[in-house]
């Protein structure tokens, strides 16, 4: 195949010889169903593509797109790579493909039914023994149990030079991608607007409702309305943000192995109310590490018992345990005999030449082929080798290694990818492409995602395409005027209605030290203004008042951490405990616990709030990056703002019984501990409250000075600011407002509001009441603030802290270490 | 034979659920045949299932929820021994006893993840050479078993406390002592490497020996060996602990790869911390009479 090309403004797009390229065919011809986006990039100038790849840029980090990558030097997020450059398909291409891979679904899922019940295919001798009950991801403990269809489906396909597709890979644990497709398609049309201009892009809403439905349909128990969930392994995994994606786009609930719990061989999951029965489980956590009982004992990603939940059928599992087996590449080259044996029918997809090491002549094709093949385990466990690559040394290695455990082992033929046009920093480019695509059914019947993900490799000659290496992924549309029609005209059966997502046990304990965590951040932030603004004033003018102001203000921050016993706090010192994410109790610290709390209840916040948390991790990353640069009131604010904002969105978007309440009863009663905290600190360190001064630098660092001012004009005596800070029941500020705004929260956890009262309303009446009959004018001076107030407030304290870890015992109920032991 | 085996955790601190999967049920196969087998757990289980696994073998589930200190679990049962003579197998070359021989795939399949190395019995070299100077050319079976269990017995020491559960087989290999799991594992092992079927054998051995024989090692605790599959006989089972072949003395749990694959119970517990259990096995020998037939 000779080299084609097409001219672009800037340079040629030159395809890759020997390599078929999606758009441009062997004779330089644009492909038909490309003539549209061919003609929009001769129209393209430089900038534009630069737009393109900022604007596609800015709108990822808009929706907190992320794709965690392991070892990432950047930290722990770094934005997914999207090209939002589509690849285009036609329609009898595509047809081909999705009977294809619908075929080849229902093949595999009847290969696992097969292999977990009466082995035929083994005890036949159509699949040598060691092919399946030799691979690691065949689970002994799953044989025998209630059949279970293989329900979700990914497929990796490369096009040949020849253009014809050939299977890579299948993916049946847990396959991941599709919520990704969603997010592209949206970014990616927002980017390009009607530029390309129109198009009959086949949709994919009605792929995500057959998805619901065939999740809804795997529910052991038909009567009742079923509860769904998605088992993610948490925010240390790489394709987290996805988990939360596709849990908001279906409106089902986000969880984690200890959110879940197996009671008579069923699946409950921790609700704050109760337990509530799960009936489908979309798992996104590898077999092995699903149960600690059964497998792996030191996982902490799994539930204890949920194995056999699954084995007596008691709840639908998607996809079930011991679907990992399915993955093996060394099945590949018995597919055409399991087609024929299964469904007696002819397999439509070839796959890519694979040669299983665990049959003789097989094992020494590949080890006298070993530097034309990729080198691939069958679990997955390690690395694509490319063996050309390889030194000496390392061949006989790997060769050794291979006629050790021969059934661990393929070999595949290498072969080029096809290639795309995909954007670059300044052009446009052909890039190798891998395809995944996306199936969900009920092991009969296999809905297809129209289009899929298609992966491109970082540079020109390189075959690896992984997320993890830097490559970036591309939307695929499948274009035609019938994928249109077809699609908007099938009529969906009635769909189960499935019962709404609920908030577990640990989202809502994450709000509620989120909402702490940001509330003990917005008053240490108010103390250390109020603090450096009078040092500053010490430093230029060196009145004695202000040095006195100072020191009695000092124990303010032992309510926050402990800091040197010095009685002046240095501004160096002040920066450490602002920055300084080592320092426990520190801003920094703060922030980054209430982010990563955030990024656990990820599908509970809306476009905007998200935002705003963003906002907030990105100004801290730029201030501890910057921190030696920046001059202390140039970052306080700004944190005080970005905290406002995100109180604003959170609480104009989520509603008090999706998760809000949690926010707010953690506000609320940190704000008052707060209070609490720091004027008892101030009383019983500092009988001579000396000045005027003082208590107006107290009524600052609680935002309340304006409003002090306002109601007692100059007037600043210890009564008015006692009654102000504590009892006054119109200030938003005070200690009594935030009780008080516990107490209706309060009465919604009440399962019987009108009957009588729960204990832990009980419990804040007790501290509300002495406050609403103390009178301030028992505390006028210093000596009174003394004796009087601080026994009074140390009182309220405790039964503050009391309250506190009743809320915990009550409600966050998951947390209780496991052990495990042999015998 | 009548086995009671009782199995006691105490717990530093207060359970509030457990999990658990117990392999206490004795196996029936052409050596002996179960006529009785009863478990109990306290506290009572709030769910209790079992099954057969992989291998034959039966499993118990359970789950216990109410907050508890203690867990026990005592399992009796009541086992007919039915030895086979194995004196056919001394004309039988080990050669054709290993698992390249099979032909029918109902049998190699079956069979087949007794065949090769694993988690716990993995390859090692050492080992491999140390069997390949023991299986001469056409030597039979039995004989084979028979030295591979003699070298051990010689060149291991029993020492309890020592190893533990996850101690591997080439700790135990080059430290020469060990239990007997431990033993049961390298023999497995050395088994594998020269392609021959080999299992994991838990169980227990009789408490009082016949009068004028030795106590026999493990006898107040479970008790571990291993067994050779031969092709027309079945397995033939060894307890290097002891230096004998398995015949009247001994009562079969289970067989598996290794001892990962039938622990006597395995266990997870929500709050209670961790405490080594109180295992007390008691076997003895009893008429037919005494324990009746026909209940």
């Amino acid at each position: 195949m000779k080299q084609a090309s097409l001219d672009l403004i800037e340079s040629p797009y030159l395809t890759v010889p020997g390599t078929f390229d999606e758009m441009i065919d062997s004779t330089a011809g644009v492909r038909p169903h490309w003539a549209k986006f061919a003609n929009y990039f001769s129209r393209m100038t430089p900038d534009e593509i630069t737009r393109l790849t900022k604007e596609t840029e800015r709108r990822l980090k808009e929706q907190g797109v992320n794709y965690h990558v392991y070892h990432d030097p950047k930290g722990m997020r770094r934005t997914w790579q999207l090209d939002p450059l589509p690849v285009m398909l036609d329609e009898p291409d595509w047809r081909q493909l999705e009977r294809g891979i619908a075929q080849r679904a229902r093949l595999f899922s009847a290969l696992l039914n097969d292999i977990y019940s009466v082995q035929r295919a083994i005890k036949q001798g159509i699949l040598p023994p060691e092919l399946i009950l030799m691979h690691p991801g065949f689970l002994n403990s799953m044989m025998s149990g209630v059949a279970q269809p293989m329900s979700l489906f990914a497929t990796d396909f490369t096009r040949g030079p020849d253009g014809n597709w050939w299977v890579l890979a299948d993916r049946t644990q847990g396959p991941s991608g599709a919520g990704y497709v969603l997010e592209a398609r949206m970014v990616g049309k927002r980017v390009l607007g009607a530029e390309p201009g129109e198009m009959h892009i086949a949709p994919l809403h009605a792929f995500f409702q057959q998805f619901k439905r065939h999740m809804a349909a795997r529910a052991p128990d038909k009567q009742r309305e079923p509860t769904i969930v998605l088992l993610s392994p948490g925010i240390g995994n790489e394709v987290y943000f996805e988990h939360a994606y596709l849990v908001a786009q279906l409106g089902i609930t986000l969880v984690q192995g200890d959110d879940l719990t197996v009671r008579q061989g069923k699946v409950y999951l921790k609700t704050i109310d109760d337990l509530q029965q799960v009936d489908v489980i979309i798992r996104r956590v590898d077999d092995l590490y699903c149960d600690p009982l059964h497998f792996a004992p030191d996982s902490y990603l799994g539930v204890p018992g949920l194995a056999q939940a699954q084995l007596s059928g008691r709840v639908g599992m998607a996809n079930p345990l011991g679907s990992g087996v399915l993955e093996s590449p060394g099945i590949l080259p018995f597919l055409p005999k399991l087609a024929k044996f299964y469904l007696d029918e002819e397999l439509l997809l070839p796959n890519v030449a694979t040669w299983w090491c665990g049959q003789p002549s097989e094992c020494s094709h590949v080890l006298n082929h070993f530097d034309d093949m990729v080198i691939k385990k069958v679990d997955r466990t390690a690395q694509v080798i490319f063996g050309g690559k390889l030194t000496q040394e390392q061949k006989a290695d790997l060769k050794a290694q291979i006629k050790a455990q021969p059934w661990l082992y393929v070999g595949q033929q290498m072969i080029s990818f096809s290639t795309v046009p995909t954007l670059t920093s300044s052009n446009i480019e052909p890039r190798h492409m891998v395809l995944r695509t996306f199936a969900v059914g009920d092991g009969e019947h296999y809905d297809v995602m129209p289009g899929g993900l298609a992966r491109v490799s970082p540079d020109v000659n390189n075959f690896v395409v992984s997320g993890q290496v830097g490559g970036k992924s591309k939307d695929v549309w499948v274009l035609g005027k019938s994928t249109n029609r077809d699609t908007l005209s099938v009529k969906l059966p009635k769909q189960r209605r499935i019962s709404s997502a609920v908030i577990t046990s640990r989202a809502a304990e994450h709000l509620f030290w989120m909402a702490r965590y940001l509330e003990r951040t917005e008053s240490l932030l108010r103390l250390i203004r109020a603090y450096v603004m009078r040092l500053e004033s010490y430093q230029d003018y060196g009145f004695e008042s202000d040095l006195d102001v100072l020191t009695a203000l000092r124990p303010q921050f032992d309510v926050y951490c402990a800091l040197s016993k010095k009685s002046l706090v240095r501004i160096e010192e002040v920066q450490a405990f602002l920055l300084n994410a080592q320092k426990v109790g520190g801003m920094s610290y703060n922030l980054h616990a209430a982010v990563q709390s955030a990024y656990t209840a990820r599908d509970l916040w809306s476009g905007d709030s998200w935002r705003a948390v963003e906002e907030l991790e990105e100004l801290l990353e730029y201030s501890e990056r910057n921190w030696s640069a920046l001059a202390l009131d140039q970052f306080i604010q700004p944190f005080l703002t970005a905290l406002l904002a995100f109180w604003g969105a959170s609480q104009e978007s989520l509603a008090i019984d999706h998760g809000g309440m949690w926010l707010e009863i953690g506000r609320r009663l940190e704000r008052a501990q707060n209070t609490l905290s720091s004027i008892y600190n101030l009383c019983q360190e500092c009988t001579e409250l000396c000045e005027d001064g003082l208590r107006e630098v107290v009524l600052d660092a609680h935002d309340c000075l304006n409003s002090h001012r306002r109601r007692y004009g100059t007037e600043l005596s210890y009564y008015t600011v006692w009654q102000h800070l504590l009892l006054e029941p119109t200030n938003p500020r005070s200690l009594l407002y935030s009780l008080r705004k516990l107490e209706p929260l309060l009465q919604r956890l009440n399962p019987n509001p009108h009957q009588e009262l729960m204990g832990l309303e009980k419990r804040i009446l007790a501290v509300i009441t002495p406050l609403r009959l103390a009178n301030a004018s028992d505390w006028h001076s210093a000596e009174l603030s003394h004796t009087r107030l601080v026994p009074f407030l140390l009182q309220l304290k405790q039964s503050l802290h009391e309250f506190g870890q009743d809320i915990e015992h009550q409600y966050f109920k998951h947390a209780q270490p496991a052990t495990r032991y042999f015998r | 034979m009548r086995v009671r085996h009782e199995t006691r955790y105490d717990y530093p601190g207060t359970a509030s659920l457990a999990y658990e999967l117990a392999w206490q049920t004795p196996l029936t196969d052409r050596q002996q045949t179960c006529l009785q087998h009863k478990i109990r757990i306290d506290p009572k289980p709030k769910y209790q299932t079992t099954r057969i696994d992989f291998f034959g073998n039966t499993a118990t589930y359970f789950e216990v929820h109410k907050p508890h200190h203690q867990l026990k679990v005592v399992s009796e049962a009541t086992v007919e021994r039915l030895p086979r003579a194995r004196q056919a197998l001394a004309t039988v070359g080990w050669e054709l006893c290993r698992y390249a021989q099979l032909t029918d795939s109902r049998q190699k399949t079956q069979l087949v993840q007794f065949a090769y190395p694993g988690t716990m019995t993995p390859v090692h070299e050492d080992i491999a050479a140390f069997m390949q100077t023991l299986a001469g050319e056409g030597k039979s079976i039995l004989a084979v078993v028979e030295e591979l269990t003699a070298a051990i017995f010689a060149g291991f020491s029993y020492r309890s406390g020592v190893t533990q559960i996850d101690t591997s087989v080439k700790e135990v290999w080059e430290s020469r002592h060990g239990v007997c799991q431990d033993f049961a594992h390298v023999a497995v092992t050395a088994l594998r490497s020269v392609g021959l079927m080999a299992a994991y054998v838990s169980g227990y051995v009789l408490t009082v020996p016949p009068a004028g024989q030795p106590k026999l090692v493990g006898a107040d605790a479970s008790h571990a060996w291993y067994a050779v599959y031969v092709p027309g006989f079945g397995w033939l089972h060894s307890d290097p602990t002891n230096n004998i072949w398995v015949e009247n003395e001994h009562i079969t749990l289970a067989l598996g790869r290794d001892y990962a694959d039938v622990p006597p119970l395995k266990g997870l517990c929500y709050g209670g911390g961790h405490r080594a259990p109180e295992v007390s096995v008691t076997v003895e020998k009893v008429s037919k009479e005494e324990f009746g037939y026909g209940y």
